[in-house]
């Protein structure tokens, strides 16, 4: 991650821990804000919610209290200068067993209008990313840097033909040893005849044709009697 | 891989421009500036936006969709195409020529590298290199592995080394071989049933036509025995025949039986044509042959009946008969005494004569009339049935003298006939004793073989247990690589994570599938939504979701391997709702904006096509570039078939600088929380 984002984010965090930022209205309040040159993350948890009210009207208050919320911030962002996409994390935890409704919510274009996008997210999941800044959930981190698995070719190196004839025999090797076993190995052999000669190399078909011709002309020869 | 790894280590990262010239629908010449780290292009549909795309396409992967009509790509009414691109540096440039007629491309000397160096060179219809980096709207399915018909992530990481890929085929079509000849020479060994007492029946059947030939013959064959229980018998039987034939064979002579057969067969024919008349009439004549003895016998029995009815009725007829011809017989007599004996009696004769006269005149006077007709009548009573029976007598005994005249010549042609069948059933029973004993010959023959065949299967067997053995052995070697399939089901999950799906998506399964196509074996991945959809089970949106989310999954797991560091991505816009349209843009910028100095080759210069307006708005707005990233907009205004399309070229320029400036002003602002809704 570059030093400067991270500081960016490093920044914002700390302004936050030291309460000097805070993000709070009538339903929501803020449990972090980050910020870099991908996108401006706010993470909110729903208020204690007042018992007396159905809560059907609080999560229908609440949504309509969030959409002020972040056009508020989109504005502010905007207005200073900084175009960046607006994203929201809501507690799973803090919207109790209707949290199912609230992850609608980000699906709601009439709502949202793609002004904003909101995740609903549980606290425990962390990122397994070692680059991490410390107590950054996974959602969030995935959004400010992204979470980018690569596949590091060294780790899977083809086979080469030799690698396949060890194995394959190191394989055969296992069976019972028969004739049939020792059959098998012969073919190994053949092959590996074969790719010894690097130049004048034979199919791996016509080896194979070649070592059935020969077993069966000897088994042609006995029923003739010869 | 190692060669390919070695191409890979200057790959491009950044293209700053493009030239086109009669391409699709760049008619002409065209230069564009695409030096940003994302270059979003708008404009109306066929504006050339794709077209564009396209170019870059080809240029960076040398894969096309036209298949073999590479001519599709040249302007239409021009004879060449010409599109190149400029790299980062600016001195490397990339190019390459399409010629009307002509199916080949024809590359510049420098050129991206291929991801499979060596493969596909010779696998010129991989779309893997497109499918890897480039995603257009109208191609979606084309971006999952498993309806590619080329290459395949796995040929990256885990591909079957081309000596090795027809040894699996090969071990099977050798394994059929065998089996087929261990089921022939089970059925030898097999312990087949004697056909003695088919031969016996076949001979019996056999022995009762030659008896009758026997019968027919004007010469003296030996006693046909009733029943014969082996060859040799026969053979015997055979010689003495044929002896009498002055043919003087052997038992043991090759050509006994044969010789045996064609003697028959010539003798039943000889006596055949003796008794043949007309070859044409013979099946004809045999029916009237019968009509004819039917005939004959009707005959005889009307005559019997005659005989009965009159006993004496030749001697009957003929009582009352004058003995002289010319005289009439009794019966004529009385009718014509009752008729004239008066008239007569009256007659006036002259008087010289009278006295010679006067008795007979006296005898007709004592005639009487009534008695003389009397006389008539109870004669006609007797004598005529008599002489009715005579005459039909007399007609059916010259009927019968026909007939049998007839039957004479017939009888000829029926003996034709029996012979002629005594012939085909003499042929058709030697036939199957023949069969029979030859059925028993090789019976014993395959008796006397049999220990040699057993060994011969047991051989079999054990070649063919050695084929399953080495093709357990390489089907475990080529089995998927577990560890490899997890990190790219994980990645793609990543990736789609990012999106608004419904319930029953996530996570995807990734399965590992062997498939033949074009006539080899290919090695693919299949996604599956968490529900058990296929990829062409789910929505648009979801689909191209997905393809998305497998094309930068795949992009970004094999960045140390890829040739260039660009992503196309042509109106992926389009089938996403708002809902997907914020998250998709971070994604975006992260590719294109995101600095990472640990990793900077999973930085990517993207270009992103949309040709709806307001979406480009929102992208516009969504795609801002942060301090010290660029951004560029083409935006296609126009087209006509003079020109080719009318681009507007512009640079987005940051909003905020590389001071800071803006971030503080942000931090003051959440500090006063002038934003604050309650």
């Amino acid at each position: 991650m570059d030093t400067t984002q991270t500081e960016m984010i490093k920044q914002f965090l700390l302004l936050f821990e030291k309460e000097e930022i805070k993000i709070s209205s009538n339903y929501w309040h803020s449990s972090g804000l980050y910020f870099n040159d991908i996108c401006f993350v706010v993470c909110l948890e729903l208020k204690n919610p007042n018992k007396d009210k159905p809560f059907d009207q609080v999560l229908k208050s609440a949504k309509n209290d969030l959409y002020e919320l972040l056009k508020r911030m989109d504005y502010l962002v905007s207005d200073v200068g900084l175009m960046r996409p607006i994203a929201c994390i809501l507690k799973k935890e803090s919207l109790g067993e209707r949290f199912k409704e609230v992850v609608l919510w980000g699906a709601d274009q009439e709502w949202h209008r793609g002004a904003f996008t909101v995740y609903v997210e549980p606290d425990e999941i962390q990122s397994e990313n070692e680059h991490i800044i410390a107590g950054m959930s996974w959602r969030i981190f995935d959004l400010l840097v992204g979470n980018v698995l690569e596949i590091n070719p060294n780790e899977y190196q083809p086979a080469t033909n030799w690698d396949y004839l060890q194995k394959i025999d190191h394989l055969v090797k296992q069976n019972e040893k028969d004739d049939a076993t020792k059959y098998a190995q012969d073919i190994l052999t053949e092959i590996q005849g074969t790719m010894d000669l690097e130049e004048q190399q034979m199919t791996i078909d016509a080896v194979l044709e070649a070592w059935r011709n020969k077993k069966l002309q000897m088994i042609d020869d006995r029923i003739r009697g010869n | 891989m190692a060669e390919s790894q070695k191409e890979q280590s200057n790959p491009i990262a950044r293209i700053k421009k493009m030239e086109l010239n009669n391409f699709k629908g760049f008619v002409g010449s065209h230069e564009v500036n695409v030096d940003a780290d994302l270059v979003l292009l708008t404009g109306s549909n066929g504006y050339g936006k794709s077209s564009f795309l396209e170019a870059l396409q080809l240029l960076l992967t040398r894969w096309h969709p036209y298949k073999k009509k590479s001519d599709t790509m040249i302007t239409v009414g021009k004879d060449s195409s010409f599109i190149s691109i400029n790299n980062q540096e600016g001195k490397d440039s990339f190019s390459l020529s399409l010629e009307r007629g002509k199916e080949k491309i024809i590359p510049s000397n420098s050129y991206p590298p291929y991801l499979l160096q060596s493969n596909l060179e010779q696998k010129q219809t991989s779309d893997l290199e497109a499918r890897i980096c480039c995603f257009f709207q109208d191609r979606v399915q084309y971006l999952f592995d498993e309806f590619s018909t080329g290459r395949t992530l796995r040929d990256i990481f885990e591909p079957v080394p081309e000596y090795w890929k027809t040894f699996d085929t090969k071990l099977l079509e050798i394994a059929n071989q065998v089996d087929n000849y261990i089921n022939t020479y089970t059925y030898k060994m097999a312990v087949l049933p004697s056909s003695q007492d088919k031969i016996i029946y076949d001979y019996k059947e056999f022995s009762k036509y030659l008896r009758l030939l026997k019968i027919e013959l004007d010469k003296k064959w030996p006693e046909i025995p009733e029943t014969i229980m082996k060859e040799e018998e026969l053979a015997f039987l055979a010689v003495e025949i044929l002896q009498i034939d002055n043919k003087p064979l052997h038992v043991n002579s090759s050509n006994l039986i044969e010789t045996f057969e064609q003697t028959i067969i010539k003798e039943v024919e000889r006596c055949r044509n003796r008794a043949k008349i007309n070859n044409q009439e013979i099946d004809k004549n045999i029916d009237l042959y019968e009509k004819v003895q039917k005939k004959i016998i009707e005959t005889e029995k009307s005559l019997t009946k005659i005989s009965n009815d009159f006993p004496t009725l030749d001697k009957d007829v003929h009582s009352f008969d004058a003995t002289e011809n010319g005289q009439p017989d009794l019966l004529a007599v009385f009718h014509s005494l009752a008729h004239n004996s008066k008239r007569w009696s009256c007659i006036q004769i002259d008087s010289k004569e009278n006295s010679r006269f006067q008795r007979i005149l006296e005898e007709l006077a004592a005639v009487s009339e009534e008695e003389a007709r009397k006389c008539a009548t109870t004669l006609a009573v007797w004598l005529t049935p008599r002489r009715e029976a005579f005459e039909q007598k007399q007609e059916l005994e010259q009927k019968k003298q026909n007939l049998e005249n007839e039957l004479k010549k017939l009888e000829k042609s029926k003996k034709f006939g029996e012979l002629s069948k005594l012939k085909e059933d003499l042929e058709k029973t030697f036939n199957l004793l023949k069969k029979s004993w030859e059925k028993e010959r090789e019976r014993l023959q395959l008796e006397r073989k049999r220990d040699t065949y057993v060994r011969a299967v047991e051989e079999l067997n054990i070649i063919k247990k050695s084929l399953d053995i080495l093709k357990d052995a390489f089907e475990k070697m080529s089995r998927p690589n577990e560890p490899l399939r997890k990190d790219i089901e994980k990645i793609i999950n990543l990736v789609l994570g990012r999106f608004s799906l419904v319930e029953g998506i996530l996570p995807v399964t990734l399965d590992c599938v062997d498939e033949n196509v074009n006539e080899e074996k290919s090695r693919r991945y299949v996604i599956k939504a968490k529900n058990g959809r296929a990829v062409n089970q789910l929505s648009t949106g979801q689909r191209t979701q997905m393809a998305v989310s497998f094309l930068v999954g795949q992009n970004h797991a094999i960045s140390q391997l890829l040739p260039h560091r660009i992503i196309i991505l042509d109106d992926v816009s389009t089938s996403y709702d708002l809902a997907n349209l914020t998250r998709e843009a971070i994604l975006w910028r992260q590719l294109a904006y995101g600095e990472d100095k640990e990793h900077p080759y999973l930085k990517r210069q993207i270009f992103i096509s949309s040709h709806h307006e307001d979406m480009t708005n929102k992208l516009l707005d969504l795609l801002a570039p942060p301090a010290g990233s660029s951004m560029r907009y083409l935006r296609f205004t126009d087209w006509s078939p003079e020109k080719g399309p009318t681009i507007e070229q512009m640079k987005i320029l940051p909003t905020e600088k590389t001071d800071g400036v803006a971030m503080e002003r942000l931090i003051r602002r959440l500090k006063e929380r002038k934003w604050s809704t309650n």
